[in-house]
């Protein structure tokens, strides 16, 4: 089988991308007959050589343009794929990646599957699991036509870290000159004030609709933030703008994988539960014995969060565990 | 400008106990029993189509909003109560076909009706539906018409007759382009986007004039490229043991001492 | 002389421990309401007199010595339990009042299947109550919408009623005995029996007393068997309410308990049901208990219904899925919240009663005067939910936006402009102005009207029990102006 994984080195967490990437070819491309090349765009000539050091494979290609535009992205892709050999593309997580993937697939009369979670592949076929339903159901799909074009599921394969190859085969192109972007009269962008990676986090505190306000959200993520946990949000806080959207766990947010996650006031729908099931030790703090969340955590408390919570900020100050805050945070 | 919002109804998932998740020789699972409601991206969608319409006389440019859907006669409240939020053609292309999985016959369906029935400036999707999770459909009709298309909207204004501003999420950053249309746009997460309520007086004026109704059997479909093979229900038991107290307090130092501290010191 | 608020304070604190008096800003805010006043509340608005303070009692001694006290020196107290009232009962009315919460007091008591009876303090929640008795294969019977929230104490103060009540009573026919405390902080004990002739019946002074009589502060109810896996449910659509409304009248006085018996007007019906049921009406009955009356309830219900031919019998899943999800639960009200917030659309309730010879003529001219009076409504529709042998209920319900209108004016551009319109049909035909919600503070100005004559017997109540005029004012009588 002969893959091209694709890595947008114009975003900032192309590290994990390529960690996530890495992780797949070994998991699922190493045990078959195959050749692998790895795409990287980037936009900065002062990134390229950070970004050979990310390439899951010996062979790469790096290749410049002004912007990760979708356009020319897939321009970009289909010109450089001129002998058609490619059988499979790989695309990270994320939105970008999954955009790319199905239009690509598309373009070059290829299959595609977005958010996958885990293939098998033979010569003659390619099986791609992905969550169905709101993350309640797994479905099998076969793709039925090469190339077959997939990007991977958020939080779905462990990171694998890069170890830097030691005969690389790296070719340079610049495409700067493509103008697929002709409808774009001019853009802008405004970076989010960066949070901490939710996605490493290894202490998650987590509110849901049931805090009811924004002040409330405000002062939970502060509690959370002096006993030393990060801070995320499920969907209805983030649609209500009582946080901001980065603080999202979920499958359309950060999925993540924290040793202990502390979630108050959640129901545990399953498309949110999907970006913490992966926790060692979840515990869920909940009015409502009959909330979903609390037969699929390992402890729960059926009780007001907010008096939970002081108590903890309480007992962490007591034991000089609290990391910052000397003022009272508590409710 | 002609907007059209493609939606979907789908079945409120949560609703379904432990038991009712069960997978027939079909691939399917029952929620015919559950009432139907907009899915959360095209409520988005629908929301937005309409701040757009609110837009539209104070920037002096004429948006005419249609809505379409494929789907059974169970959509019709909804199309009714988009007729009296003012959508001027409201369609729905009766099927009864399981459609879930193949969204290159949506795409296509969409794209011979763009094509050949009512043409439009631009196509206004919700990024997903919480059944098929295909987040395709969108692309490949973009793909299909020939037309750019931006994901992950989160808001739209009207510039002028032929081109808007469109605000998405990419992976760091929000986004702004003033872009020309025809374009396709696919809504994902957009904060304080739930569908306004008609009143009583709009249904009876706007809401009584009739959805217009296609058959699906009027409209090539083309093959999927992706075969669905088998679908199976995920469990997530964890043990659920329930910290007892007197007070929440004494259940928040319950669960310190005994399952957090070691834990803790782990980290 | 009237003590100052900060001697109220000292003096609750030395009867109740510092502790157990709370005055904090929010909490005296949120506690100035109940839901009758939500949409202002939601957007931080509280007009009504900040009580002096919260006080959370732990016994029926405390709250004797609590109520002695506020009747020694006449403070208006709000007795409070689950905080789920709907018609403004818990608002504190005057300035300085003691808000008196006891949902503390949540302990059951005693369980006795034998006497079949479960005995409870007044701050027992209802769903915790329930659940108990059901993994023992029992059940109080009672199911508000509000049960997941409610506790004992309220629920016997304010009457309610629940949606099994066709077969098992209304909150009056489950209570067995009770104990309450009166404003001079005499605490009075009613013995547990089936039933005696030594007098009039007691009970009913104290049972739907909204708290302006007594406090309860302990309640025994009765408990029955139950048997879940006997359940039928039923479900059809028809055109029109009159029918309905006949099918429940034949169902009710030829003896037969459903313990549920609903009919949906094509409004109320299309929110909840409009994947079965556009612009139709919607019949439901649930058939409950021992297998032979639960078979044979249901058996006759189909009869009945069959001899109405614009009856269509629909998939009894439909209604089995929607009866498991229709309570209130602290998810379903924290999404309220923020819908309401964002969307500006708000929806409430009035509920009477009539006879069966009155109640379509009530239904239909309340739906035409507040269709055409009232602006900005987004759905009208109404549904009967309890039936009795001569007559039935009906539930009034109404979402409108708020348009141009300041968060403290929506209840009289609104929600009291329905209700006066409701009230006073109701009341002109015949009817009652409140089957189950309580009067609370806003049906107090047709009291007089609901009443007649019989509203001699209500004031002396009142002056006999509370002469001092300390318990809850403004409550089922208003306030003097």
């Amino acid at each position: 089988m002969i893959f091209k994984g694709i890595l947008n080195g114009c975003s900032t967490n192309i590290a994990s991308q390529a960690e996530e990437l890495n992780a797949f070819i070994g998991q699922h491309l190493r045990s078959v007959d195959t050749t692998g090349s790895t795409i990287i765009f980037y936009s900065r000539e002062d990134q390229k050589n950070a970004l050979l050091g990310l390439t899951p494979t010996a062979s790469v290609q790096l290749v410049r343009i002004t912007r990760y535009q979708p356009e020319n992205i897939l321009e970009a892709i289909k010109t450089l794929e001129k002998e058609d050999r490619t059988e499979l593309y790989v695309f990270p997580s994320g939105f970008e990646g999954s955009e790319i993937a199905v239009r690509l697939a598309f373009r070059l009369k290829g299959s595609s599957l977005v958010q996958v979670k885990q293939i098998q592949c033979s010569n003659e076929k390619l099986i791609a699991k992905k969550a169905v339903y709101a993350s309640h159901v797994l479905a099998s799909f076969q793709l039925t036509k090469k190339p077959y074009c997939v990007s991977l599921a958020k939080g779905g394969t462990d990171s694998q870290p890069i170890v830097k190859q030691d005969r690389m085969t790296v070719t340079e192109l610049d495409m700067t000159h493509l103008h697929q972007d002709r409808f774009i009269k001019d853009s802008q962008s405004t970076p989010f004030k960066p949070a901490r990676d939710l996605t490493r986090a290894r202490f998650l505190v987590i509110g849901g609709n049931g805090i009811h306000s924004h002040e409330n959200t405000q002062k939970l993520q502060r509690i959370a933030e002096s006993i030393g946990a990060d801070f995320g949000v499920s969907r209805p806080v983030a649609m209500h703008v009582w946080a901001p959207m980065h603080r999202l766990i979920g499958v359309s947010g950060a999925m993540t994988k924290a040793d202990i996650c502390l979630v108050a006031g959640v129901s545990g729908a399953a498309a949110f539960y999907a970006g913490i099931e992966k926790s060692k030790f979840i515990v869920a703090i909940n009015k409502d014995i009959r909330a979903p969340i609390v037969k699929s955590a390992d402890v729960a408390i059926i009780d007001d969060y907010k008096a939970v919570m002081n108590e903890l900020y309480r007992i962490f100050h007591e034991n000089k565990d609290t990391r910052f805050g000397e003022e009272n945070e508590t409710f | 400008m002609n907007i059209l919002v493609c939606f979907k109804t789908v079945p409120d998932l949560e609703m379904l106990d432990d038991q009712d998740w069960v997978i027939d020789k079909n691939h399917q699972i029952d929620t015919s029993f559950l009432k139907p409601s907009l899915d959360i991206y095209d409520e988005s969608a629908l929301e937005i189509a309409l701040t757009l319409l609110d837009a539209s006389e104070k920037v002096k440019v004429p948006i005419e909003l249609n809505a379409l859907t494929i789907d059974g006669p169970g959509a019709t409240p909804v199309l009714k109560t988009l007729k009296a939020l003012r959508f001027k053609r409201v369609v729905r292309i009766d099927s009864q076909d399981d459609l879930r999985f193949k969204p290159r016959a949506i795409a296509s369906v969409l794209t011979q009706y763009v094509r050949k029935q009512a043409p439009q400036d631009v196509l206004l999707l919700g990024r997903q539906t919480s059944v098929s999770e295909n987040a395709k459909t969108h692309l490949l009709t973009a793909e299909m018409l020939g037309w750019p298309c931006i994901t992950q909207v989160a808001g739209i204004e009207l510039v002028d007759r032929s081109h808007l501003t469109v605000t998405s999420q990419v992976d760091e950053a929000w986004l702004q382009q003033r872009i020309q249309t025809p374009c396709v746009l696919s809504v994902g997460d957009a904060p304080n986007t739930y569908m306004r309520v008609p009143t009583l007086k709009d249904r009876m004026h706007h809401g009584k004039r009739p959805v217009e109704t296609l058959s699906i059997g009027d409209f090539q479909l083309p093959e999927e490229t992706e075969k669905l093979i088998d679908l199976e229900v995920t469990r997530h038991a964890r043990p659920g043991i329930l910290i007892q107290g007197e007070t929440p307090e004494k259940k928040a130092r319950k669960l310190y001492e005994v399952y957090l501290k070691e834990r803790l010191q782990l980290l | 002389m009237p003590l100052k608020r900060e001697q109220i304070v000292e003096s609750l604190k030395n009867i109740v421990g510092e502790n157990h008096v709370v005055t904090d800003e929010q909490v005296l805010k949120e506690s100035s309401v109940d839901r009758f006043r939500r949409f202002e509340a939601y957007h931080g608005v509280y007009r009504l007199p900040l009580p002096a303070a919260v006080v959370y009692v732990n016994s029926t001694d405390d709250v004797a010595a609590v109520i002695k006290f506020a009747n020694q020196n006449t403070i208006n107290v709000v007795p409070r339990t689950g905080h789920s009232a709907t018609e403004g009962g818990l608002e504190t009315a005057l300035e300085n009042s003691v808000v008196v919460d006891a949902s503390g007091m949540n302990q059951i008591l005693d369980i006795d299947t034998y006497n079949m009876q479960a005995t409870v303090q007044c701050g027992a929640s209802l769903q915790e109550l329930d659940d108990r008795l059901r993994e023992q294969g029992y059940t109080t019977g009672h199911s508000p919408q509000s049960k997941p929230l409610a506790q004992l104490g309220g629920l016997v103060a304010t009457r309610s009623i629940g949606q099994f009540s066709t077969l098992y009573g209304g909150i009056e026919d489950m209570v067995v005995g009770l104990e309450a405390v009166f404003p001079d902080g005499g605490i009075t004990r009613i013995k547990n029996v089936p039933r005696r002739a030594a007098g009039p019946d007691i009970r009913h002074v104290i049972i739907g007393n909204e708290g302006m009589l007594c406090f309860i502060t302990e309640v025994t109810v009765k408990i029955f068997r139950y048997f879940p896996e006997n359940n039928q449910f039923l479900g059809y659509t028809l055109d029109n309410m009159k029918t309905g409304f006949e099918i429940l009248r034949e169902v009710m006085v030829n003896g037969y308990r459903p313990s549920v018996a609903r009919l949906y007007d094509p409004e109320d019906g299309s929110y909840h049901f409009s994947h079965f049921a556009e612009n139709k009406c919607v019949l439901i009955f649930v058939a409950e208990g021992v297998k032979p009356i639960a078979d044979a309830t249901a058996t006759a219900i189909e009869d009945i219904v069959a001899r109405y031919d614009e009856c269509v019998k629909v998939d009894p899943r439909l209604i089995e899925k929607w009866f498991a999800h229709l309570n209130w639960d602290p998810a379903n009200l924290a999404a309220e919240k923020a819908e309401i917030m964002e969307t500006r659309n708000v929806c409430n309730t009035t509920e009477i009663s009539a006879a069966w010879g009155l109640i379509n003529d009530i239904y239909e001219v309340c739906m035409q005067r507040v269709r055409n009076e009232i602006p900005d409504l987004t759905l009208l529709g109404g549904h009967s939910s309890h039936s009795y042998l001569n007559g039935t209920n009906l539930y009034f319900v109404y979402f409108y936006n708020v348009v141009d209108c300041k968060p403290e004016e929506e209840l009289t551009k609104y929600h009291l402009a329905i209700k006066k319109i409701i009230v006073e049909e109701t009341i002109k035909a015949g009817g009652s102005m409140c089957h189950h919600h309580g009067v609370g503070k806003h049906r107090t100005h047709w009291i007089e009207q609901e009443y007649g004559s019989s509203y001699y017997i209500l004031r002396k109540l009142k002056s006999a029990f509370d002469p001092n005029n300390i318990m809850n004012m403004g409550t089922i009588i208003p306030l003097e102006k």
